[in-house]
């Protein structure tokens, strides 16, 4: 197999003291592969060597099957872009004149930019949608379209491989999607491209790969998939309160202690609303009767120690019906967060007459 | 597509525009320059009127008068046109070293070092009956001017602030003028009695032949850095996207530091320390010229320095007449509030 992006036996670190030693990776064109870890695991560092911007301890980095060290600046560039944390201080240039400098590789000893150089300029505007902002100072755009910007710079480089060191970080939603969208575009068009993430739920959503970086070695190098299973993630992070819930791609806090105050009666994920506000103003809540497989099963099992489920694609049994009415009869109120009730939720329905019958206020909260 | 076209036709517009901008503030500037240099040679002690100057001009004229404007006057002015806009480059070039608008050959102690090291030169040379040639001086101040960029460089590796680089620099100049003064007041010799005044900063006592030196230094440093200003222009950009575009930091950076020390080593050589000429020049043309581009501001800060020193000269010879001011007392009266606004604005900006 041909790879672009090859490491053997690589050591990284700052000085001659190693930090994260025996990195062996390697990414083919087009390919995705991304580094995550807990903050100071040396994610930074591990991309600065590949990128050639920090010196390695030992090992070798192939780019395009040649080692790095033996590669003049210039013909690197070519090949590889690299976009750093470091912020741009600079006055009195437009994000046009930003992304003009990645044609700075190709151009002649005093930069000027030629008819196809000033296309494939507006071509990288336009494929970031940062067009309408090319005359505007860099300095007073938002960091959503900064990074946009310095992306068009990445890519009017013309490399075979970008590197980016969290690239959505600080950036809104609409931007970190935006971002990923760009550098999937680049990756269809066989740019192999290498970053870190902090946002899990985003790893998943654009990753081949990925490297997970931790206390000073690679805990794991695999496919995307294969790391999000179990509680790895968990393990990785050190989450000790809280969790993130790799089924789901969700962040959970700790569960709320105490006796139960409000039952609710979900399903068909109707509860994840209600569940999240309870959980916010610290009232202990139950939930059932959900079936295994229902998004509300999910989320309530993360967010409460009192959830009554039967298995999935089955009719509650009476004995989890009587299971969820004594947790019922110690709450204070119930929530029925579903309108609909058909043949699998007919003890739930029960439920909500019986709560009536002892008293307890019923509140619906449909939507 | 006709969006497009008018789109393309705006962006020209655009472009054109900043280049005619750049056109008309070059002409103003050569304009300036033009003025300043004639008034610098019609005014002086010696009055002469603007008929036989014109006649000394064209090569006739009496010989006194000759004399003062071919021998005195116009090295004088020729120099300080050619150290001013040595000066600003200078100072461009360390400003963009440092990442910060504030680092100058003046503030951070460099011009000191030169001065002290030409200073022990002179001393040492004359002391034992050996002539001095402007090369010598030169190569002395440039070697100064190294020693105190190596300790700078030394201070920035180990601490992350420019304020602390900039009081570094301003006491290492303290330290180098007090040696200075020490090596002076004892260096019991007649011909050092022209050194004082050197070492507070002049114009004074140019020689046609200073003046072919200082050409010969300063162009040559004028056309490097020009040359430079495309890998300037990605290191504004900060380290690692200059390297991230392929810039050899390594080279660039020393040439930086040797280029900016060449240039400030000449002016001290033949002038003296000048005080903030290297900051103050800069951030005008900048703020003149809307526009961070280094081809552009390079000859702008040439252009602005010659303006900005032939102006200062002018006020020092004359406006005391026959008592003459030190150069580097006019060039802080006007070059220092300059730094204090533009540390405001910038304080400003962050906020």
């Amino acid at each position: 197999m041909e790879f672009f992006l090859e490491t053997k036996e690589l050591s990284v670190g700052y000085g001659k003291k190693p930090l994260i030693e025996k990195i062996n990776i390697s990414v083919e064109k087009g390919e995705i592969l991304t580094v995550i870890g807990p903050n100071g695991a040396g994610k930074s560092t591990i991309l600065k060597s590949i990128a050639k911007q920090l010196k390695k301890v030992s090992g070798e980095v192939f780019v395009d099957s040649e080692e790095i060290e033996k590669i003049k600046e210039k013909e690197l560039a070519k090949k590889l872009a690299f976009v750093s944390t470091d912020k741009i201080h600079q006055d009195m240039m437009s994000c046009e004149e930003v992304v003009c400098m990645g044609r700075y590789p190709h151009t002649g000893r005093f930069g000027h930019l030629s008819a196809k150089d000033k296309e494939k300029v507006k071509s990288a505007l336009q494929l970031v949608d940062a067009i309408d902002i090319r005359y505007n100072d860099y300095m007073k755009v938002s960091d959503g379209q900064k990074q946009k910007v310095r992306i068009a710079m990445a890519i009017c480089q013309e490399p075979d491989l970008i590197i980016l060191d969290e690239p959505t970080s600080f950036l809104d939603i609409k931007h970190k999607i935006e971002v990923l969208e760009i550098l999937k575009n680049m990756a269809r068009t066989q740019t192999s491209v290498v970053m870190s993430l902090h946002e899990l739920e985003l790893v998943r959503l654009i990753s081949d790969k990925v490297l997970c970086v931790d206390g000073g070695k690679i805990v794991r190098y695999a496919k995307c998939e294969e790391v999000f299973q179990g509680d790895f993630i968990d393990t990785l992070y050190h989450v000790k309160s809280g969790s993130f819930n790799s089924k789901i791609s969700t962040v959970f806090m700790k569960k709320q202690e105490g006796v139960p105050k409000v039952f609710v009666i979900a399903g068909n994920g109707t509860g994840v609303s209600v569940f999240h506000q309870l959980s916010q103003q610290g009232i202990p809540f139950a939930a059932g009767i959900l079936q295994e497989n229902d998004l509300d099963a999910y989320f309530a099992k993360q967010m409460t120690d009192y959830v009554v489920c039967c298995p999935a694609f089955e009719c509650a049994t009476q004995k989890e019906g009587e299971k969820a009415m004594e947790l019922l009869r110690q709450c204070e109120k119930v929530i029925v967060t579903t309108p609909l009730f058909g043949t699998t939720n007919r003890e739930n329905e029960k439920m909500i007459l019986e709560a009536g019958k002892i008293g307890l206020k019923v509140e619906y909260v449909t939507s | 597509m006709k969006k497009d076209e008018l789109e393309e036709k705006t962006i020209l517009k655009k472009n054109d525009k900043s280049v005619r901008n750049s056109m008309i503030y070059y002409g103003i500037l050569v304009m300036l320059l033009i003025i300043l240099f004639g008034l610098n040679i019609y005014m002086g002690s010696a009055k002469i009127k603007i008929a036989d100057l014109i006649d000394v001009l064209m090569g006739k004229g009496n010989t006194l008068q000759s004399k003062i404007v071919w021998n005195i006057r116009i090295p004088r002015a020729l120099a300080a046109l050619l150290l001013g806009g040595a000066l600003s480059i200078s100072g461009y070039l360390l400003q963009t070293f440092f990442s910060n608008p504030i680092a100058g050959p003046f503030v951070l102690g460099i011009s000191h070092a030169a001065k002290l090291a030409v200073a022990l030169v002179m001393i040492l040379m004359l002391g034992h009956g050996f002539a001095i040639d402007s090369w010598m001086l030169i190569t002395a101040a440039f070697v100064g001017a190294m020693v105190a960029i190596g300790f700078i460089l030394i201070v920035s590796g180990k601490v992350n602030s420019m304020s602390i680089l900039v009081i570094c620099g301003v006491m290492i100049g303290y330290i180098c003028s007090a040696i200075t003064d020490f090596v002076v007041t004892f260096a019991d010799d007649s011909n050092i009695v022209n050194l004082h005044n050197w070492s507070l900063g002049s114009f004074s006592g140019m020689t046609m032949d200073n003046v072919k030196i200082i050409l010969i230094a300063v162009v040559s440093g004028l056309l490097v850095s020009v040359f430079l200003s495309k890998p300037i222009r990605a290191y504004q950009l900060g380290e690692s996207q200059a390297k991230s575009l392929g810039v050899n930091i390594k080279l660039f950076r020393a040439s930086l530091v040797i280029l900016s020390g060449i240039l400030s080593a000449t002016v001290t050589a033949f002038a003296g320390p000048i005080s903030f000429v290297g900051i103050a020049v800069p951030h005008m043309i900048r703020n003149l010229f809307k526009t961070s581009k280094p081809e552009r501001i390079i000859p702008g800060c040439f252009l602005g320095g010659g303006v900005f020193c032939l102006l200062c000269d002018l006020i020092a010879r004359t406006v005391f007449a026959p008592t003459e001011l030190s150069i580097s007392s006019v060039t802080s009266l006007f070059g220092a509030p300059v730094v204090i606004v533009m540390m405001i604005q910038r304080q400003r900006k962050r906020s």
